[in-house]
């Protein structure tokens, strides 16, 4: 007999709207379904029709607030191929510190919310603790904190100024020190590995077929890394690998415990590319067209078609921008941000699982709808609403079970 | 700000995410956490409407979420104040001419009282400084 | 395979493959390829399916994005091979040309699971009729958004109910 039980749109769980519909089957999940609406703004539509294409990167920005350098790094990439606009190479640098400072809050933004759909409040306020002082790096930088209007077709807008780089230096040896005891703290805790170690497990076979993205895939075992495999910004310098969990633990199983891995190890990278970008920073201009009325023109005249796809914390992110001569605006505009394609996952992995593991499995995607733009859960035939509150309820009581 | 003896405890907030970039929801998240520490006065987040007294409000309405606006609204009991963080709620904020979007709070809940937060996204002092408005009013009406 | 083989295999099937590039990175230029080829409906299915054969391994699908050209649609299939190495991707897109008075595609999720939610959004936002395709729900835009009409056309049936809030303010 089968139950679906629906999770509505607003709960606190995943801090984002989205309904995903679960069938059981006595306590066990045999099917998922996700209802993503609820987040659409009609971001491509506005960009299409509405405006101009500098207007349209401060609206890339606001797609996602959490990943909000991925989206224009990608227009812009994608603009410049076609128009053909040169940048200078202190710019390309700074692109690649801002992204890599990017995926540093990122991931410790992650970890601490995974933490707290396992019950542990204590490691969320240890994390977000930490996170703040990349986030002084980023307003000292930047002049905020989130959407930061870096990114211009040609360079970027603001420079990394001499006052700024010992302070960056201080952040660098900071995260050194204290890359080991983050490690301990979540990967050698008893309970985080048995509610982690065989759940929600990707086979390789599946993330290849779906098309997962970033660090769920290379969890199962998938070398995918934009910064590896295609040439953009000034990466080639870098040789960067992509991380596989048995660089530390030796072997791959694609289970939730080797996401949190992975995302650690990816912290440490971003760290000494920082390092390593800041040591050969070359000196110049940082944007090769000031004017931006002149920057527009010459888009406006331009003709033709290109993708830019970046690395952003979550995946790979593609942009596809067509020009047509005489159009102020882009002729076509298409965002696809990571978590689209890794949405899909969720059923393979979430399948003969029980429903207190769906808090962590789901966000141990890292899941960011309102860059997708978006659970039900049927029990046999009667419609009972399960809402946030009760699935983080659920989570956190099987934590205290298993601790017994 | 005296805190008086109506008033018996702290603000209990429950946040509503109508479609917005999740730039607001962590910076009120954020405001919660050890660097800025709205927790000290007793704020906290809880999950469910009908024990809250103040209701977060983050991104512009989307048409899929506006009568689940209204049912939340509907569903939290006096005396409670809207905070709505953020431009997209005031506005529109960047995304105010789209084909998918219901409008600002005020055409959904027009008698509503609300404390708006300016900002894309706003600072957590900011925030902070919102919350403790609210509790301002709540003060007042609760005499 | 490399760039050259696959050029070469997609000609002896009678396609012409146009390359873009740019040059990119500070202290080691490399130039970063992307590979453009048209399509008929017709065969879209056996040439995606003998990229599938001849990668090394499963082809990664990005995304499909359409664009309205007057009286034609075009689509245009991204996927990327050769995944793994330094430097050694191979971006390659498949664009297939449709008038819009016969406006249906084949689907290719018999072929490539990933493409069924680019399916299910090129079909509520153009009109695309899929054939084949098993789940015809909406993905992104409510239940109840009015029939006929596509946010991503640009002749009579785009959205005209717009959320304006500012009309009236200059006058």
């Amino acid at each position: 007999m089968k139950y679906e039980v629906p999770i509505g749109p607003i709960h606190p769980a995943l801090k984002e709207p989205i309904m995903l519909r679960f069938s059981l089957e006595g306590e066990e999940i045999v099917d998922v379904d996700v209802i993503a609406s609820q987040n659409h703004r009609g971001v491509e539509w506005i960009g299409m029709n509405r405006n101009n294409p500098v207007q349209s990167i401060y609206l890339a920005e606001r797609i996602c607030g959490i990943c909000n350098f991925c989206h224009p790094a990608c227009l812009v990439l994608a603009v410049e191929e076609i128009v053909d606009i040169e940048v200078p190479e202190r710019a390309e640098y700074i692109r690649v510190i801002q992204s890599e400072l990017e995926r540093i809050h990122s991931h410790l933004l992650w970890a601490g919310v995974a933490a707290h759909e396992l019950g542990f409040d204590t490691l969320l306020h240890y994390t977000w603790m930490i996170r703040e002082k990349v986030m002084d790096i980023l307003e000292v930088v930047n002049g905020n904190r989130v959407t930061k209007a870096i990114m211009m077709y040609g360079g970027v807008r603001r420079d990394i100024k001499e006052e700024h780089i010992p302070k960056i230096r201080e952040m660098i040896e900071y995260y050194k020190k204290l890359f080991n005891k983050v490690a301990k703290l979540f990967l050698e805790d008893k309970t985080i590995k048995m509610r982690t170690r065989e759940i929600g497990i990707l086979r390789k076979e599946d993330a290849l077929k779906l098309g997962t993205v970033g660090p769920t895939t290379r969890a199962s075992g998938v070398k995918k890394d934009v910064r590896q495999d295609t040439p953009y910004f000034a990466y080639p310098d870098f040789d960067v690998e992509a991380m596989t969990p048995d660089i530390i633990t030796g072997e791959t199983i694609g289970d939730t415990y080797d996401r949190i891995v992975v995302r650690l190890l990816e912290v440490k990278q971003s760290v000494e590319i920082i390092e390593s970008a800041l040591d050969e920073l070359p000196p110049g201009d940082i944007i090769s067209e000031e004017k931006v009325a002149k920057i527009l023109s010459r888009i406006k005249k331009a003709e033709g078609e290109a993708i830019g796809r970046h690395e952003a914390p979550r995946g790979e992110d593609i942009h596809y921008v067509k020009l047509k001569e005489g159009f102020e605006s882009f002729y076509t505009w298409k965002v696809r941000a990571p978590t689209y394609s890794n949405i899909m996952s969720w059923k393979p992995m979430l399948m003969h699982h029980q429903i207190a593991d769906i808090p962590i499995v789901a966000a141990s995607i890292d899941p960011c709808l309102s860059c997708t733009n978006r659970v039900v859960v049927v029990k046999n035939g009667k419609e009972r609403m399960l809402t946030g509150e009760d699935l983080h309820r659920l989570s956190i009581q099987k934590t205290r079970r298993l601790k017994k | 700000m005296k805190i008086t003896n109506s008033f018996k405890r702290a603000l209990w907030v429950f946040h509503v995410n109508s479609g917005s970039c999740n730039g607001c929801d962590i910076e009120i998240i954020a405001a919660l956490t050890p660097r800025y520490d709205a927790e000290r006065f007793g704020i906290k987040l809880i999950g469910s409407p009908r024990h809250a007294d103040v209701i977060a409000f983050t991104g512009p309405i989307t048409s899929d979420m506006a009568d689940k606006v209204k049912r939340v609204y509907e569903q939290t009991p006096d005396p409670k104040v809207i905070l709505v963080v953020g431009s997209c709620g005031i506005s529109g904020g960047v995304f105010h001419e789209s084909y998918h979007l219901d409008g600002p709070i005020n055409k959904i809940l027009p008698d509503a009282i609300c404390v708006y937060v300016p900002g894309c996204p706003p600072r957590p002092e900011a925030i902070i400084q919102g919350v403790v408005k609210a509790w301002e009013f709540l003060e007042g009406v609760s005499k | 395979m490399n760039t050259d083989e696959l050029v070469e295999m997609l000609k002896e099937k009678g396609l012409e493959v146009k390359i873009q590039s740019k040059m990119a990175g500070v202290k080691k230029k490399v130039e970063r390829k992307s590979l453009w080829v048209d399509v008929e409906r017709d065969r879209l299915k056996e040439i995606v399916g003998l990229l599938v054969e001849n990668a090394e391994e499963f082809p990664h699908f990005c995304v499909a994005s359409t664009s309205d050209i007057g009286d034609k649609v075009e689509i245009n299939y991204h996927f990327t091979i050769n995944f793994g190495y330094q430097l050694e991707e191979i971006q390659i897109t498949f664009r297939v040309t449709i008038p819009k008075n016969d406006l249906w595609v084949p689907t290719l999720t018999d072929i490539v699971p990933a493409t069924i939610f680019s399916e299910r959004e090129l079909r509520e936002m153009t009109g695309i009729e899929i054939e084949g395709l098993p789940d015809k729900r909406h993905l992104f835009l409510t239940k109840d958004f009015p029939d006929g009409v596509y946010p991503w056309r640009r002749d009579e049936t785009a959205p005209k109910d717009l959320n304006k809030l500012y009309e009236g303010w200059k006058e």
